[in-house]
């Protein structure tokens, strides 16, 4: 007995490790196979006929809240709203457009005016049709609507008010007109219109009819279906989209799954089509198993930022901020932690020529440790000084990575810096109440050059949370509000960064990383924006 | 027995308190609350805006008003409502509990099933070459991290057979097989430490009794072996076997916390996960509430059912 038991613990384990090696031999000889196909393969832009039918799955690892755009500014809110709801002006998407292209398309305005003086915008818009749901029933989008969207907006706090901050008045002389008028010219006012922060309600939302937080009533190409909070939310065409033929879709799901571990199972599974993205090592491990998936790499549409806590004496010495920056090494850092990105700039370099060209960026913000140590020896630290720096968890493992190979460089020139990793709540009330020497993060993903350096840099800049005063940054940064022409205006722009970078003044830009967002071979089309709300999904479809 | 359960009721609701107020401060006392997240969310904001949103949410009263107002609701059984979403917490409970019911039933039937056949096994054949295999398999158990195991499960699962649970969640009365299939995972996960403990608690008890002298004198009357060890030595030794499961049903309660994440089992556990991130204290207090009283619920049914195993506890 004992020994027959003995006999087949022994031959289970054998079977076992066969079993095993079996598996992982098979895998690398398909590997091998697979490979060469890849390259035509991940050829997204086929000419193809776009085919009609097929459901797009996306996993989030979170649900929204509340459906209200209004209520909220999670992109778990307005990913979604950009299926349901549209804007009076978008972004450009499509094969021949940048990840954060910022051209400005017709969305529900056909067509708009600018007034000679600059401060009167008048939007013309297109034959639109609200859903077929109760209460609109499938009337038509008037003027009246947005009017009363933005005048919701304009009573509401939060970072949408900002964006409307030059307007004075909104009028509908008409049906089909919006007039907005501004206090001054404003340089940024169109683009955001743009912004995913404009989604344009019916009326009767504004007025109670419609409970904004559960239901979903838009012009979008696709229509809200059916919503089980924390499991899974499901979209359907919209048949009387005002694009005739599009969507090509029969429908988009967003998959709640909390798990990285879990949303990368569900895509090897061909159970979800994108997830957002994925560490440089998970795409090594993606690739192997599904040679045929698409990277679908992005440079990030926002950056890491390393704050200096300014009421503390030592970050008031511009030759201390300096050897901080000096004494990191950006480009290094990005390739070996993201598998590639670029130094950073004030203005994100997704913004394309608004940010400083790369050459100048490389030039201002360059590795010099030997330099840094003078300069930290001239500021009166020539043994450098101890310091914390406070980062999050909550973004992912490669930011606090980051973090480290950041306090590594300063250790090299003598700044002794430990890191502090704080769970997102106190991160987020450390960094508002000011309690840190050092903090390291991400921003909110900007959509307009003016909220990256004016809410930034300005005295009175939203985002300015300690106040931090530099007069002569200010006057440059009103300048570029008001200025209309992009090249004059681009100028304006370019010295503000010179100056913050020269003058190092906070937050100090880090890099901007790519990031990994496979998807499926079959997906077509997918040409996504920087900006929230899946725009590009109109024109997806399957080849499958 | 009637005056003991009352007692023990009793008893309970005074640890329920004091453990709702121990949460009730502690999560106050971490830093960063939902006024802040929710500002954050919503761009930069000003004092009044602070201050408007505090009171709105009745964060600006003294903690221990709050905790009171709290408590006396909780009493009428007005749970609050969500910070962030505006649903009524006993709403959004009723609607998750099932769910970590199902999933923790499941895994504490698993790992009876499991873990008491394995100790009766490694109890007879005590110090031969099968206890000594199962024993190290079983300290394995208590080992590894459960929450581990459930990630290299998707991974190994996805990997090799191409199979994942299917992804929205079914409830059992909707389609009892999706649902199983997405219950079996996490229930093997959390069943794996539970059913570890048994075995080896079971061995252990079993061994004692198999060693006692009434044992002997049933070998001695003739008795056949299944009968002395099912009919005698196992119902003498279950008592200690109950109370341990008793017990661990509060590890596996803190288990569902990240195992229903892992496999998106949107489950009281779950819940829990996402509202500490959010600070949504009302909600909070409330799951912890509901963990608390469960756990409580479980061991009174275990200190009842002392008396149904053990005739010389139900007559004392």
């Amino acid at each position: 007995m004992n020994q027959r038991l003995k006999w087949m613990c022994f031959s289970f384990l054998l079977l076992l490790t066969l079993t095993l090696a079996a598996c992982s031999g098979g895998k690398e000889t398909a590997k091998e196979s697979n490979e060469s196909e890849n390259p035509s393969s991940s050829d997204s832009s086929q000419s193809d006929e776009p085919k009609y039918g097929g459901t797009v799955t996306v996993a989030m690892p979170a649900d929204a809240l509340t459906l209200d755009p209004h209520e909220s500014a999670t992109y778990q809110v307005h990913d979604r709203a950009g299926l349901v709801y549209n804007k009076l002006v978008t972004f450009k998407t499509g094969p021949d457009a940048a990840y954060a292209d910022a051209t400005i398309v017709p969305d529900l305005a056909e067509e708009w005016e600018v007034s000679e003086d600059g401060k009167t915008y008048t939007f013309h818009l297109r034959e639109a049709y609200w859903h077929d749901l109760p209460p609109v029933n499938g009337r038509k989008v008037v003027a009246e609507d947005v009017v009363a969207t933005m005048e919701n907006i304009l009573n509401q706090p939060g970072h949408q008010l900002n964006l409307l901050d030059a307007v004075e008045s909104i009028e509908a002389p008409d049906e089909q007109t919006v007039v907005f008028n501004l206090k001054t010219v404003f340089a940024p006012f169109l683009t955001n219109m743009a912004s995913h922060f404009m989604w344009i309600l019916p009326k009767e939302a504004i007025e109670g009819q419609i409970n904004l937080a559960e239901e979903a009533i838009g012009t979008g190409p696709f229509m809200l279906e059916k919503w089980d909070k924390n499991i899974k939310a499901s979209y359907v065409r919209n048949p009387n989209y005002f694009e005739e033929g599009k969507p090509y879709l029969d429908g988009v799901d967003i998959m709640i799954i909390p798990d990285q571990a879990a949303r990368i199972a569900a895509f090897r599974t061909g159970q979800i089509e994108y997830m957002s993205e994925i560490s440089p090592e998970d795409w090594e491990n993606l690739k192997r198993t599904n040679p045929d998936t698409i990277e679908n790499r992005k440079l990030y549409a926002t950056q890491s930022q390393l704050a200096m806590g300014m009421k503390h004496e030592k970050f008031k010495d511009e030759r201390v901020r300096q050897a901080i920056s000096m004494a990191i090494d950006r480009q290094n850092a990005v390739d070996r932690i993201y598998g590639g990105g670029e130094i950073s700039a004030p203005v994100n370099p997704t913004m394309g020529d608004w940010s400083l060209p790369i050459e100048e960026r490389e030039e201002l913000l360059a590795y010099d440790p030997e330099k840094a140590k003078q300069l930290l020896a001239d500021a009166g630290f020539p043994n450098g000084f101890d310091t914390v720096i406070m980062t999050t968890e909550a973004y992912g493992e490669e930011l606090v990575r980051l973090a480290q190979w950041v306090a590594e460089d300063l250790k090299a020139i003598g700044i002794n810096a430990e890191i502090e990793v704080a769970e997102y709540g106190s991160f987020i009330e450390r960094w508002r109440a000011g309690d840190f020497e050092l903090k390291f993060g991400y921003i909110t993903r900007y959509q307009e050059v003016d909220e990256w350096l004016y809410y930034q840099f300005h005295t009175n800049g939203v985002g300015n949370y300690f106040g931090d005063s530099y007069p002569e940054l200010d006057k440059i940064l009103e300048e570029q509000r008001v200025l209309l022409d992009v090249d004059a205006r681009k100028a304006k722009v370019h010295e503000a960064q010179r100056y913050i970078l020269k003058h190092v003044l906070n937050p100090m830009p880090i890099v901007t990383q790519y990031r990994t967002l496979p998807i499926p071979p079959y997906l077509q089309a997918w040409h996504e924006h920087a900006s929230y709300g899946y725009i590009h999904m109109k024109n997806v479809w399957l080849d499958k | 027995m009637g005056e003991y359960i009352i007692r023990r009721l009793l008893f309970g609701l005074v640890v329920l308190l004091i453990m709702v107020t121990f949460i009730f401060v502690m999560i106050r006392a971490v830093p960063g609350d939902a006024v802040t997240l929710q500002l954050q969310e919503a761009g930069a904001a000003s004092e009044e805006q602070v201050a408007a949103l505090q009171a709105e949410l009745g964060l600006d009263k003294n903690v221990f008003v709050q905790l009171v107002d709290w408590v006396t609701g909780a009493v009428q059984g007005d749970l609050g409502s969500s910070f962030w979403s505006d649903r009524p917490v006993v709403e959004m409970i009723a609607e998750r509990l099932p769910i970590t019911l199902e999933l923790t039933f499941i895994s504490v039937v698993l790992a009876i099933l499991i873990g008491i056949p394995i100790g009766v096994i490694s109890a007879v054949k005590h110090n031969k070459f099968i206890d000594h295999f199962l024993r190290l398999i079983s300290v394995g158990g208590l080992s590894v991290p459960n929450f581990w195991v459930g990630l290299i499960l998707l991974t190994f699962l996805s990997l090799t057979f191409n199979w994942m649970p299917p992804l929205s969640y079914q409830p059992f009365t909707v389609d009892p097989i999706a649902n199983l299939q997405q219950m079996i995972l996490p229930a093997i996960c959390l069943a794996m430490t539970l059913s570890a403990s048994i075995v080896r608690m079971t061995r252990s008890a079993l061994l004692e009794v198999l060693h006692s002298d009434f044992i002997r004198t049933i070998r001695s009357k003739g008795a056949k072996e299944r009968i002395v060890i099912y009919k005698h030595a196992l119902r003498n030794s279950l008592v200690s076997v109950i109370t341990l499961i008793g017990l661990q049903v509060g590890y596996l309660l803190g288990g569902t916390v990240v195992l229903e994440s892992i496999f998106s089992l949107p489950g009281l556990g779950s819940l829990i996960f996402e509202t500490v991130t959010l600070r949504d204290y009302p909600v909070v207090q409330a799951s912890v509430l509901v963990f608390g009283a469960m756990f409580l619920l479980v061991n009174l049914i275990v200190d009842i059912m002392y008396g149904w195993v053990d005739p010389r506890i139900r007559n004392s």
